[in-house]
């Protein structure tokens, strides 16, 4: 009844990368808005930050200069990798629109997934202002070592599988309950603290930061800010990856899990 | 050739009982109660290169059975065919050979030009670059998109935005289209538009079309076949012609009489031969209802014609519309 998830690259998948990106594009002075509020939010954080200091460069064994780079890398990064897949989907199933994606040769959630790449792939030159910017000033400097980069690299990417799949599976949720938009609501308020996005995990108290290691969160931003940092290096680095890898394959089996309900619900009894 | 083949497919809803007051929404949400609606469709085929008008009041199961068809929802119960294939269980093969217009909610993309649109489905669609272009020039230029191709959707009017979903749905060809109120909304020209490119489509390509609408003026001009449906029973499936002479056999003659003649004209309504009655009268102008299977038109123009100075007559047939009413409000009688 429904067709397996082929990886098989489609044309139509590409063109519909390409039409996410084109889409993105569409609005112009939404890109100088982007960028503006990047920068403002960059700076508030940082006066905040700088204000906790006090005068101290160094609290906890993280140095201020450190920390600005996290908040600095933190918030790019959340920019790039946002979900904005769930509100793709929701809008559909709201406008009805839903009927047509799914009479297409191309499965439901493939086109899904191939939008949110153009989406991607569209925000990457506001962070080609932004990041240049972020250098000049002085908040942002390149990882440690190669071994950083590299790390960071495959970490991102890590990252976003785990944003994607926590976001499907809530999202999706949509499909049978009849709004999820509280839990989402809360979760989008709350995530970039679960993540470690506002406060590194190091200053949080012993509880929160044992509860919030259990989550899979830490590893949307906490994981790959470290390793960028230079505060996890060597054998730390691959602990961080696997943790995120363990993360990735978990949540991939509930939004594979919660997909087929879905799909079950919407074909079986009308959505 | 049956293209579509459905049989006694059975689509249950089952909803959870909304409740109202205090504390509604947990209440909905614990519920055990639910709310079952059916929608059937007895046994229908489709032969290739038909048009069939599929009419039915709000909530008859029209949409329930596209989307059934389309492979969108899976039946309850009974079994389908398009095409050769059972739509839920092949859906991307079944989707080559159908087009889908949903009058009410568009296909295309809401912030992308029209003319991006197109070209993503005909990649979807695994057109070839020579095809897509022949296929696209020809709709460009049968349904006069060449204004507004590269505006927008957001930004297209009600009646373009049509015509682009139109140009979407049969762009790669198939041979079953659905319609689904495609022309809900339209002014005038913008129906006319849609009515005759479903006429040449279905001509040129022997496209076969099932055409749900609530506009008859669709149904007179395209469907030469009828399906009425209501709460999953078939009232009636036929001829159009068919369904005037089994529902409303009666036609109508309008009489005009000289202005001196108002008199007589009421005498001779109060004493029409047989088969023949009078339905309105005013002043000058009287209509009345002739029933074919009693007198002869002919001969009830004659006898009227004879009796007053007739200034001006013409004869009609019941008009769908009213015919279709009836049928609703017999159905709601006999419920």
């Amino acid at each position: 009844m429904i067709a397996p998830v082929s990886w098989r690259l489609h044309p139509g998948l590409i063109a519909c990368t390409m039409a996410a990106i084109r889409r993105t594009w569409a609005y112009r002075i939404r890109f100088v808005l982007w960028v503006v509020r990047m920068i403002a939010q960059l700076y508030l954080l940082r006066m905040i930050w700088m204000a906790l200091y006090a005068g101290h460069d160094v609290v906890d064994g993280i140095p201020a200069n450190m920390m600005v780079v996290y908040l600095t890398v933190a918030m790019l990064q959340e920019f790039l990798i946002q979900p904005l897949i769930v509100f793709e989907i929701e809008q559909r199933i709201m406008r009805g629109t839903v009927a047509s994606d799914i009479v297409r040769p191309v499965g439901f959630m493939q086109q899904m997934l191939a939008y949110d790449l153009g989406g991607i792939l569209g925000r990457v030159p506001v962070l080609l202002v932004a990041i240049p910017l972020s250098m000049v000033v002085g908040w942002l400097r390149l990882p440690p070592t190669p071994a950083a980069a590299a790390g960071y690299a495959v970490s991102l990417v890590l990252a976003y599988l785990i944003s994607l799949m926590i976001w499907l599976v809530v999202g999706m949720g949509g499909f049978w309950m009849t709004s999820t938009q509280g839990l989402r609501f809360l979760l989008s308020t709350i995530q970039s603290f679960l993540a470690g996005a506002v406060v590194p995990l190091w200053f949080l108290p012993d509880v929160l930061r044992t509860v919030l290691q259990l989550l899979p969160f830490q590893g949307m931003a906490f994981l790959p800010l470290s390793i960028f940092v230079g505060q996890a290096t060597g054998i730390d680095i691959l602990v961080a990856l696997g943790i995120q890898l363990f993360w990735v394959v978990v949540l991939a089996l509930m939004a594979a899990f919660v997909w087929r309900r879905a799909q079950w619900k919407l074909v079986v009894q009308g959505g | 050739m049956p293209l579509i083949r459905a049989e006694h497919l059975v689509k249950e809803y089952r909803r959870p009982r909304q409740h109202s007051g205090r504390f509604f929404g947990v209440r909905t949400l614990f519920t055990r109660e639910s709310v079952v609606t059916r929608a059937v469709e007895d046994i229908s085929i489709f032969n290739e290169g038909e048009v069939v008008g599929y009419l039915g009041p709000n909530g008859a199961g029209k949409s329930t059975t596209i989307k059934m068809l389309a492979g969108i929802l899976v039946p309850t119960n009974g079994s389908c065919e398009v095409a050769g294939i059972v739509p839920w269980e092949n859906r991307s093969a079944n989707a080559m050979n159908i087009g889908v217009v949903f009058g009410q909610r568009s296909q295309l993309w809401w912030d992308l030009p029209l003319d991006e649109s197109l070209h993503l489905i005909g990649k979807m669609y695994r057109m070839e670059p020579e095809r897509f272009r022949r296929q696209r020039e020809m709709l460009v230029d049968l349904l006069d998109m060449q204004p507004f191709l590269q505006t927008p959707v957001r930004q297209l009017s009600l009646g373009q935005r049509m015509s682009g979903d139109l140009a979407a749905a049969v762009l790669y060809e198939p041979p079953v289209l659905f319609l689904d109120e495609p022309t809900v909304g339209l002014d005038v020209i913008a129906k006319e538009r849609m009515r005759s490119f479903v006429e040449q489509i279905n001509r040129d390509n022997r496209t076969t079309v099932l055409l749900t609408t609530h506009d008859l003026d669709d149904v007179e001009r395209l469907c030469k076949r009828i399906i009425i449906i209501d709460e999953g029973r078939v009232l009636f499936d036929g001829r159009a012609a068919d369904l005037k002479r089994r529902y409303a056999p009666h036609r109508l003659l309008d009489v005009v009489v000289a202005g001196d003649a108002t008199e007589r004209l009421e005498t001779v309504a109060n004493t029409l031969p047989h088969g023949a009655q009078s339905v309105s009268l005013d002043g000058m102008k009287a209509t009345f209802e002739i029933d074919p299977e009693i007198i002869r038109v002919a001969d009830v123009i004659a006898d009227v014609s004879s009796r007053v100075p007739v200034i001006d007559l013409g004869v009609r047939e019941s008009p769908l519309e009213g015919i279709i009413r009836e049928i609703y409000e017999a159905r709601e009688v006999t419920r």
